[in-house]
């Protein structure tokens, strides 16, 4: 099978890590025999290859002994700490309790009724009484007299009944059915 | 690189989960063995990886105590070798990202560090550390994903899927780095004077 000049490439950084098999070498061989492009290509790669062969100087003495000392340092403190570590567990968990009753509070909590339109259930009780139900007359009898004090009568609407603080539907006597 | 030990992910053998519980009830002799051990393996890896810098030993500092501190959360799925070194890789990506506020232009930097060569060829005034300079410098122009992703692969010969596990990525991403850091390196050697001369000096041959 013949390489493209992309699997190639790949091929050749494959190779320049020693990680291509046998068979790949060979395949790579052969494609650059004939290939000018990727034989440049492959030049151009030399900078890597020796790079690979450069090795860094290795830490001085002293440098050791300092990163050394810094270890030992670290571990009289980091590693003889335990209750810190408590610590830490107990504010993230507090944190936690904290974060969630924000989020329970927001999401749970009351809300003004523009929030909910659409869900008549929740909506308050007295405002579908008062705007749907027909004026009831004036002279029914069974319309009894209003207390002033906890319900004033309306200058629009002096004929209406008093308003159940319930759902018409939940009332066990709805005033319209009174009214009639 | 017949030096380097094979990273191992399948667990701790039994004198590694020792010298572990040891460093971990914070006994010095453990501790020392820990250091020991690993030292000139992490040093030699960050240098590869952020090249030639006065703040290795800081590096290596670095990778040590935040081994240390981190010594609780190891579960031992890794070797301890490996385990250190991935956080020595932490630590490069990190000094990198720091170093790569500040550049430098390919064009500001010196063709000729050595006095004493007056008249130096590709050949006899490239020598590898003068390279590993010229070359890193460019690196500096990658992001450190895609710098440590290819250096771990081509310089310290981990498979791709090696690197994936030290760098914390997939697979496909960590391939990904590598084919567009090797790109990016390679249009950025052809532009680069030195760079290219030594490309043009050495014989093709296949690696």
């Amino acid at each position: 099978m013949s390489l493209s000049c992309r699997q190639t490439g790949t091929l050749l950084t494959k190779a320049l890590a020693e990680r291509a098999t046998e068979a790949e070498r060979l395949q790579l061989e052969q494609h650059l025999a004939s290939c000018a492009a990727c034989r440049r290509t492959q030049a151009a790669l030399e900078p890597l290859r020796r790079l690979k062969a450069w090795q860094p100087p290795p830490l001085s003495g002293e440098a050791r002994e300092r990163v050394h000392r810094a270890l030992l340092e670290t571990a009289a403190t980091a590693l003889a700490a335990p209750p810190r570590s408590g610590y830490r567990a107990f504010f993230w968990f507090a944190l936690g309790c904290v974060g969630a009753f924000i989020i329970a509070v927001i999401s749970l909590g009351p809300r003004p009724a523009t929030h909910r339109r659409g869900t008549p259930a929740t909506a308050p009780a007295t405002q579908p009484t008062v705007i749907t139900r027909p004026a009831a007359p004036t002279t029914s009898p069974a319309a009894p007299p209003r207390a002033p004090t906890t319900q004033p009568a309306s200058p629009t609407r002096p004929a209406d009944p008093p308003t159940s603080p319930t759902s018409p539907t939940s009332s066990p006597h709805p005033p319209s059915r009174a009214a009639r | 690189m017949s030096e380097r030990p094979e990273p191992r992910f399948g667990g701790l053998e039994p004198p590694e989960a020792a010298l572990l519980e040891g460093c971990r009830a914070g006994d010095a002799q453990a501790l020392d063995q820990f250091y020991r051990t690993y030292v000139d393996r992490v040093a030699r890896v960050i240098g590869r990886l952020v090249g030639p810098t006065p703040d290795l030993a800081d590096l290596v500092q670095a990778t040590f105590v935040e081994a240390l501190r981190s010594l609780s959360r190891f579960r031992g799925e890794a070797s301890l070798g490996t385990w250190v070194i991935r956080i020595g890789v932490h630590v490069a990506k990190h000094h990198l990202r720091r170093e790569l506020r500040r550049p430098v232009p390919l064009e500001l930097l010196p063709d000729v560090e050595d006095p004493r060569a007056p008249h130096p060829s590709a050949d006899q005034a490239l020598d590898d550390r003068r390279v590993a300079q010229r070359v890193h410098r460019l690196l500096d122009h990658l992001s450190p994903k895609k710098r440590i992703a290819l250096l771990l692969h081509v310089t310290e010969g981990y498979s791709v899927e090696e690197v994936a596990a030290l760098m914390g990525a997939g697979v496909a991403t960590t391939k990904s780095r590598i084919w567009f850091a090797r790109r990016e390196v390679l249009k950025l050697a052809r532009r680069d004077p030195i760079l290219r001369q030594l490309a043009q000096a050495e014989p093709t041959e296949a690696h």
